[in-house]
């Protein structure tokens, strides 16, 4: 759409203009308000945002994974030059072989009653090309020691309750790239893991994912650890993007106030000091926002912002919501 | 050490009985905390903080040792006088309040269970307490729902606050929020201490919190202290390795940060320990372990009267040769 | 409290469910019916002991909406007062088994250990007992007693209730506001009924809603057997029973007391199945 992107690879993932609500028993909540966003072969893409954000629900839109009922959707989602919005059995298709997903808690993604190597060989089963037996225990053996797993033939033999949660994220990471999927969906990994583990698995997935051309969007509520993965952000707020742009120029040049603010949430080992916070909290979501969602919690808001407010390009890619954006002449 | 000691836990241990096994989940565990001071106790799972933070509000009673407030001793038993001075702030805001109870019902059965006050003196108590924590009193007559993640946290931080007790042991107290509202949490946590001269007792997995809001920090690891110190000590020249790698675990926002950081070997492979090893329990984790690793288990020993570690192999104190700054 | 906004927006959720508006118009009518029988009805006096050959077996016409009887007396009347005996055996029998089992469920699920064990072990003996067989056999042995007939009806009723509040307090228990109340000394007695209870009440609300319609038929269900309310007095499973002897003759005897069962039946289970609904948070 911005002709100041530079053009490397061809869009992998295309979603423009998504929209979609749910009914509820208290009326229709719309959850997200024409989202354009783009993954490219190869490229590690971030969506950031608070809860009540959208971004999972954006997640689970491109698998297909929403409920069919009750939910209302507009706008295209587009996975290598196919519609998938609206069409359950062209993502069930993808699921697992072109795209394939990792949860926040790896292990609540096993299945307690079957070994790991028997949901593994489903995996591999999925992936569409015909294996020996042998020839997928091969597989599975190379795709545990890939992720570090130094005894694969003790892994293989358990039950994700037998293992320790690092050890599921890596089994759980193993399985989402034994298919060599273009893409990987990340829905806040190893947010239920310790600090200390998530941090290994968050350098396994990128080493791997470089190895395999495996592009990831990565969803996070996390800015620290967005920043160590991402090539590109996007950052949300009550269902809408209100900025977009290269890791680099979201961290040390953040241009939409909402971005500002949450950096500014953040903790920092560097200094002491009480971070700031956001006063006020998300709009209500069964009514209809007007305009910058942000607008009632912004120190600068003024009456512009009361009607819609477009992505504003700036610099080398960067896009941000907001009427204070003053486009590069 | 500077002035009396409110809390005092001596040589705590606390054991669960397994089905095969048995766990040490707080192993040996001595630590104070003055008045007015704030002691963080960071740790991941499984490292023992939550059953520490458990003896001390009587969750749960110690196998062995002694945990004492002041010259009152805390046994699992313990009598109204003494529950009154302490309490517990919890980490998920969301099922700390009976969503069939109002706001004001909350906050106040603490002092009906204590019977401080007639009805109007605690109505009055609920107002300012709510005040206290800066939501408007109003607020009392509605039931949670609808309240976002960091409004109900200060209702249970008000509720904390209605016996007026000394110590408030907050069990992650910001870890359920979204990072925009656990800023004002932080600062209102620091606000109160400040006000009412309360003494805090911190437990958290986040270093980043921690800088924040207290002054001694206790890293400990599958039940024991590994390293205790100031803040400024820990943060700046960490001598436990295992707190070095948690300094280098934390995900920073900035290339300052990052220089704060140390560097940790993450691609460097581990030896595995030989057979029945009975050492230290973070050596199979530990690139810099040293033979002694294997067969000694460090005892946690002063370096000086305020900074303590339990490492054979500890990073050197000037960290500028240790950490190397940038990403990792 | 019921002004409360939470109160309103149950009732608006509720609203959006059609059938569970159909069902709670269905309850509202019957019950309204049960209690101003005597206003409501046609003939009130052909409730009791009434005789007029004159007009015996008269099959629906305008005067008798729903025919008359063998002896002359008024369908829609008997149906009426009929649903005032069912609502008093439902009530009283849920009026026993809901606060018993609850109690039950409460002090087994928040005192655990032996005490558990002894409350749950008790319940379970209780559920074994075939409920009908159990029923028929209290007053078989004794005699034909509604009232004994309504308590054996309670005693295999409540077990039910105990489990279901059982198993929400072993959960509920574990919630942050219970430790809260616990670790600030409140007393289990406290914590049970302030904490813990107000918390199951939407699920015993629901259950006992569905429940109310079961028993009916189960009420119904004795009187066919010939277990039910002594002569005079209405009651729905009785005429189903004396009408099948007119069968097919005298169809509307039997068919309209039928109905009448089904149509309470369905009422209260729509309004079971909709509160479930508006109680369900994941909704």
């Amino acid at each position: 759409m911005s002709s100041t992107r530079p053009v490397e690879a061809p869009d992998l993932l295309a979603i423009s203009n998504l929209s979609l609500g749910f009914s509820t028993l208290d009326g229709p909540v719309r959850v997200l308000r024409g989202i354009d966003l783009t993954v490219r072969a190869q490229e590690k893409v971030a969506l950031v945002g608070e809860s009540g954000s959208g971004k999972s629900v954006t997640a689970r839109a491109i698998m297909g994974l929403l409920p069919e009922r009750r939910t209302m959707a507009s706008g295209s989602i587009r996975f290598a030059g196919r519609e998938l919005l609206g069409r359950p059995a062209e993502a069930e298709a993808l699921r697992g072989r072109e795209i394939s997903m990792i949860f926040q808690d790896p292990t609540a993604s096993l299945n307690p009653f079957f070994s790991i190597r028997q949901q593994f060989r489903t995996v591999i089963a999925r992936g569409g090309a015909r294996h020996s037996a042998e020839a997928a225990e091969q597989r599975m053996r190379q795709a545990l020691r890939d992720v570090s797993i130094p005894d694969p033939e003790r892994v293989l033999g358990s039950y994700s309750f037998q293992l320790s949660g690092g050890l599921n994220q890596r089994v759980m990471i193993a399985m989402a790239l034994v298919n060599t999927p273009k893409l990987l969906i990340a829905d806040e990994p190893g947010t239920a893991l310790d600090v200390t583990v998530q941090e290994q698995t968050l350098r396994m997935m990128r080493r791997l994912s470089q190895q395999n051309g495996t592009a990831i969007l990565f969803i996070s509520h996390n800015l620290g650890v967005v920043r160590q993965f991402a090539d590109r952000v996007y950052v949300m707020y009550a269902g809408a993007l209100v900025e977009e742009g290269p890791v680099q120029r979201i961290f040390t040049a953040p241009l939409h106030p909402y971005t500002r603010a949450l950096l500014a949430s953040v903790p920092r080992l560097a200094r002491p000091t009480i971070p700031t916070g956001i006063e006020g909290s998300l709009p209500d979501r069964l009514k209809p926002i007007q305009g910058c969602a942000f607008r009632p919690r912004c120190s600068l808001s003024i009456s512009a912002c009361a009607s819609e407010v477009a992505l504003v390009a700036g610099a080398e890619g960067h896009r941000a919501a907001c009427v204070h954006v003053v486009p590069p002449a | 050490m500077t002035g009396p000691a409110l809390l005092r836990v001596c040589n705590v241990t606390k054991r669960f009985k397994l089905a095969h096994a048995e766990l040490l989940a707080v192993d040996d565990v001595s630590l104070e905390v003055q008045k007015f001071d704030t002691l963080a106790i960071v740790g991941e799972s499984g490292s023992g903080k939550s059953t520490l933070a458990n003896l001390i509000v009587g969750s749960e009673g110690a196998s062995s040792g002694a945990i004492w407030l002041g010259d009152t001793e805390l046994g699992a038993r313990r009598d109204k006088a003494t529950r009154r001075r302490i309490a517990l702030v919890q980490q998920n805001p969301y099922s700390a309040l009976n969503p069939r109870k109002s706001i004001r019902a909350a906050i106040e059965l603490p002092m009906i269970v204590h019977g401080l006050g007639d009805r109007s003196a605690r109505r009055r108590k609920v107002d300012e307490l709510l005040r206290r924590v800066h939501l408007s009193p109003a607020l009392a007559a509605r039931r949670p729902l609808g309240l976002s993640g960091g409004e109900r946290q200060r209702v249970a931080i008000a509720r904390a606050l209605a016996t007026d007790p000394e110590l408030l042991v907050l069990d992650e107290p910001t870890s359920s929020l979204d990072v925009s509202v656990q800023a004002h949490i932080l600062a209102l946590l620091l606000e109160l201490q400040q006000e009412l001269g309360l003494t805090y007792l911190f437990i958290t997995h986040d270093l980043g919190v921690v800088r924040v809001l207290a002054r001694r920090v206790a890293v400990m690891y599958q039940g024991r202290v590994v390293e205790e110190g100031p803040v400024e000590a820990i943060f700046s020249a960490p001598r436990h390795r295992y707190t070095n790698l948690l300094l280098a675990s934390i995900p920073t926002v900035s290339d300052e940060d990052d220089g704060v950081k140390l560097d940790w070997p993450f691609e460097q492979a581990i030896a595995p320990p030989p057979e029945g090893a009975q050492g230290c329990a973070f050596r199979p984790r530990c690139p810099f372990a040293i033979a002694a690793c294997d067969t000694t288990r460090p005892a946690l020993l002063g370096e000086d009267a305020l900074h303590r570690h339990a490492c054979l192999a500890p990073s050197r104190r000037d960290t500028t040769a240790q950490g190397t700054g940038g990403i990792s | 409290m019921t002004a409360s906004p939470e109160f309103w927006r149950a009732m608006r959720r509720y609203a959006q469910d059609p059938m569970a508006v159909l069902g709670a118009a269905i309850v509202a009518v019957l019950v309204l019916a049960a209690i101003l029988a005597e206003q409501v009805a046609p003939y009130p006096a052909h409730a009791g002991a009434f005789v007029d050959f004159v007009n015996a077996n008269r099959p629906p016409d305008a005067t008798y909406l729903l025919g008359t009887d063998g002896i002359g007396r008024d369908v829609l009347s008997r149906i009426i007062f009929g649903y005032r005996t069912s609502l008093v055996l439902g009530l009283t029998v849920l009026g026993i088994a809901v606060p018993l089992g609850t109690a039950a469920g409460l002090v087994g699920g928040y005192a655990g250990g032996r005490a558990e064990a002894v409350v749950m072990r008790i319940t379970d003996v209780f559920l074994a007992l075939p409920s009908l067989v159990l029923a028929m056999a209290i007053v078989g042995l004794f005699r034909p007693s509604q009232i004994l007939a309504m308590a054996a009806v309670a005693a295999v009723w409540w077990p039910w209730y105990a489990r279901l509040v059982h198993g929400m307090v072993r959960s509920i228990r574990l919630e942050g506001y219970v430790v809260s109340a616990r670790l600030i000394g409140a007393s289990p007695v406290r914590i049970m009924v302030g904490e813990i209870l107000p918390n199951c009440a939407p699920t015993i609300l629901t259950k006992f809603s569905l429940d109310m319609g079961l028993v009916i038929l189960l009420g119904a269900s004795l009187s066919f057997l010939g277990l039910g309310a002594p002569a005079p007095i209405p009651d729905l499973g009785t005429m189903v029973a004396d009408g099948a002897n007119y069968l097919p003759d005298q169809w509307w005897l039997s068919v309209t007391a039928g109905g009448a069962i089904f149509l309470a039946v369905l009422g209260f289970n729509l309004v079971g199945d909709g509160l479930r609904d508006v109680f369900d948070t994941t909704g």
